[in-house]
């Protein structure tokens, strides 16, 4: 099927392909799927000696032509966040590049349009962190109307922080940290003021759930299963982190609470 | 038995929630509500109303893991983006809580023992999202010829 391409530019084939495997690495793609596709849109050169070595935070591939020059490249992603739309979006670029269904340009100038979409707008961000804590509660079986009402408040919190936190750039262990530390604070000090009755405890895990690590959690577990020991283990590692900053958070929040007599 | 209602609504609106925080489109965020409903029905019916044991999350998490399957081969979208929204609420937030605060209240036998039935969560989790992910990928071995 690759020899119905000849004249396919390879140098161009080879920057399209790392623009996708890009994209896909920083918006939080598991790391089988990086190096996957980066395997199938440099097969399209027709040169079967394509490598590609994926770690969480770059991307090396090669391509060796016996006819020219090995081409080889390195790939340093530092910023990363969760983006699902994204990796949809290049798998499907991806999906129709291998299928002769869109030329190397359409696909170029799609994925530079892939990488700068910014996504849902930042109120949208911040009513839904606005509304997760009430949702929990109710998935945890909370049916208590102040409760309820408690959970808007720390839902209040995150959403605010959220806004703060962008503008700082403060590493990601201490936005979590304070991030939880407000929570349990807001929440325990909520309930001695208006409702002695409502169950803190599960307000202060409703609140917490949209900072637990899910997303590290489930792609470390897939990356695992796949032989990616590596990034297994790192993004493991930086579940436990994430969690750590939040349990820590949770303490120092509480902790301040008992300070006030 | 009516309040169940509840929780089920709460399994809707986190898993559509998370979807939306991770920035997946309004309707397979609406999807990934559905397979959270569902998840979260399994949960109660295994655990028998009450609070979350091990093995209702790890049906969840199975029930999770072959919807999120099948509705990334029927949109044709990659899986993670049906997963990770919906595995979202079964994380074990509630154990890590429990953990600090038996720390905090100076009880480390407690925390010992939150520590390693959150660790059993967890495993629960990942041990239905490998099984899932075993047998999906056999299959598609067999189905698909891409390239």
């Amino acid at each position: 099927m690759q020899e119905t391409k000849p004249s396919l530019d390879v140098k161009t084939l080879f920057s399209v392909t790392l623009l996708a495997g890009e994209i896909l690495l920083s918006s939080g793609a598991e790391i089988y799927r990086v190096e996957d596709t980066i395997h199938r849109l440099l097969r399209l050169s027709g040169i079967e000696a394509a490598e590609s070595f994926v770690t969480p935070t770059c991307i090396i591939m090669t391509l060796r032509d016996p006819d020219s020059d090995t081409l080889t490249t390195l790939r340093r992603v530092t910023d990363r966040e969760h983006n699902l739309a994204r990796v949809a979006r290049v798998n499907k670029v991806a999906r129709a590049l291998c299928d002769n269904k869109m030329s190397l340009e359409e696909a170029s100038g799609t994925l530079e349009e892939i990488k700068q979409s910014k996504g849902y707008p930042e109120w949208a961000m911040m009513l839904l962190l606005f509304f997760l804590p009430v949702c929990f509660y109710m998935l945890f079986g909370g049916q208590d109307i102040a409760s309820g009402l408690i959970c808007l408040v720390t839902g209040t919190w995150l959403a605010l922080i959220r806004k703060v936190m962008i503008r700082t750039s403060l590493v990601r262990f201490f936005h979590d940290l304070i991030r939880a530390a407000g929570v349990a604070f807001l929440a325990s000090i909520m309930t001695r003021l208006f409702s002695a009755d409502s169950n803190t405890n599960l307000i202060i895990i409703s609140s917490i759930m949209p900072l637990v690590p899910g997303v590290s959690i489930t792609t470390a577990i897939r990356d695992l299963l796949h032989g990616d020991y590596q990034s297994g283990t790192a993004r493991g590692v930086e579940a436990f982190i994430i969690a750590t900053a939040v349990a820590v958070g949770v303490g120092a929040g509480l902790f301040l609470f008992r300070m006030i007599p | 038995m009516d309040l169940h209602i509840l929780v089920l609504i709460g399994g809707f609106l986190t898993a559509a929630g998370a979807a939306l925080l991770f920035q997946v489109p309004v309707r397979q965020a609406m999807l990934c509500g559905g397979i959270g409903v569902l998840a979260s029905f399994l949960n109660l019916l295994v655990s028998r109303g009450s609070e979350a044991t091990v093995l209702s999350t790890f049906a969840a998490s199975l029930l999770v893991a072959v919807l999120s399957h099948a509705a990334a081969r029927i949109v044709k979208m990659p899986v993670t983006v049906f997963l990770i929204p919906c595995i979202f609420p079964f994380v074990p937030g509630a154990g890590m809580f429990h953990i600090v605060y038996s720390l905090i209240e100076s009880r480390p036998a407690d925390a010992t023992m939150y520590f390693f039935s959150t660790m059993e969560f967890a495993g629960a989790i990942a041990l239905a999202i490998f099984t899932v992910d075993t047998i999906f990928k056999k299959r598609v071995k067999v189905h698909t010829k891409c390239t």
